[in-house]
């Protein structure tokens, strides 16, 4: 079922929205919250709770882009589940933010200068610059929690390209911020 | 930076891809691999005379004189500088020769690497079979880590071809060392080889010291 259909569903508050959101987006919800928490429970609750928070934001709210608005969910929730815990496992959430954090240039400054909004602002240019395909890779990687060899298997590719591709795109961010003086 | 300004500044990167642009999210979710092309691959060939024209370049302007002073140095009595040099060696032949059933192999699907011992680890471009040497001493991984020092980190474009063949140095107590000295994050007390320069720029001092190893 197209997005647009979906939505009206949800504006309709008919209970078919939740399970058509279900059919088409509940796997990659459940394994984006999976990737985070490593916990098909947490994981189940967190995709539950989406649908609620979905559920709630609409009507009022008609995302153009239905699975990007219901992952933007899962993550956010599974973030701060994960957080709450304190988790600090190997792999999972805990292997994407060690791969990130190469995107961050060095400093030596104590105080971090957070200017809210620039940061995203300027993610989202570098993704603009890239091709779908490096674009992909990279949010599946970093905004979806997927692990490399899923990556590759989705995209028809080598897990050793997708390793290479994703180092040199963190690469390119890290020179991208330093550049622009974020972080 | 202090550990806790990284682990804070990660997280707060981390963070601030939830204001990815949704155009974007909805693309790489449903984004499918255009069809590979099956059209005589005159970009590929290319390539390789390219290749091969700048191997050329590097065994005569760097393997050759580094081969034979290691010649004269090795052989009592032979210190002439200009005595020939049976063998030439460039890291592509030397690690395709690899592939000649001697070494241990793993799979890529691994998750974890961990040997115990430091090992010299290799994989080519066109296969997930990783290749691993036997342990190295102390000496060996040494003088490896020495070699690595001497070259500053290069960046690679995003855009630059995709290197024929993956090196990694792996410690004995699991750090993961590429090419250019960079260890890999969240490595200590595993190794895993998700993360590396791409590049191995076939140094003299590396060629000579996998030549060893492969005798």
């Amino acid at each position: 079922m197209e997005d647009f259909l979906i939505v009206n569903l949800y504006w309709a508050r008919k209970e078919s929205a939740i399970t058509e959101s279900d059919r088409k987006y509940g796997r990659i919800l459940r394994s984006l919250s999976f990737s985070v928490l490593s916990s098909r429970e947490d994981a189940e609750e967190c995709v539950n709770d989406t649908y609620l928070a979905a559920w709630n934001a609409m009507p009022t709210a008609r995302p153009d882009y239905l699975g990007a608005f219901l992952s933007k969910i899962t993550r956010r929730v599974s973030i701060d589940r994960y957080r709450a815990a304190h988790r600090q496992k190997r792999g999972g959430l805990g292997g994407v933010l060690a791969e990130l954090s190469e995107c961050i240039p060095s400093s030596d400054s104590v105080e971090a200068d957070y200017e809210n909004g620039r940061l995203a602002d300027a993610l989202n240019q570098f993704l603009a610059s890239l091709p779908a395909e490096k674009r992909a890779i990279f949010l599946r990687r970093y905004f979806y929690s997927q692990p490399i060899g899923e990556i590759a298997e989705a995209l028809s590719m080598r897990e050793g390209t997708v390793k290479v591709t994703l180092h040199r795109l963190r690469e390119q961010l890290r020179k991208t911020l330093q550049e622009q003086e974020l972080l | 930076m202090k550990n806790e300004q990284l682990h804070n500044k990660t997280a707060y990167l981390f963070d601030e891809l939830a204001g990815v642009d949704d155009r974007f999210l909805d693309e790489a979710l449903h984004f499918a691999p255009a069809r590979r092309r099956t059209a005589f691959p005159w970009r590929a060939v290319g390539l390789v005379a390219a290749a091969a024209a700048s191997l050329v370049l590097l065994v005569q302007g760097v393997l050759l004189p580094f081969l034979e002073r290691m010649d004269s140095l090795m052989t009592p009595g032979n210190n002439a500088p200009n005595a020939p040099v049976e063998t030439v060696w460039s890291l592509d032949t030397l690690l395709s020769e690899s592939t000649a059933g001697r070494f241990e192999t793993l799979s890529s699907k691994e998750e974890y690497v961990f040997f115990g011992d430091a090992r010299l680890v290799w994989q080519s471009a066109e296969s997930d079979t990783l290749f691993v040497s036997r342990p190295l001493t102390n000496a060996e991984t040494e003088r490896l880590t020495k070699s690595l020092a001497t070259r500053p980190a290069e960046s690679v474009s995003a855009d630059a071809e995709q290197p024929a063949w993956r090196i990694w140095l792996v410690t004995q107590d699991g750090k993961v060392i590429t090419p250019y000295l960079q260890f890999s994050y969240g490595n200590v007390g595993y190794a895993n080889l998700f993360d590396y320069h791409a590049e191995v720029v076939p140094n003299a001092d590396w060629v000579s010291f996998i030549s060893n190893l492969m005798d």
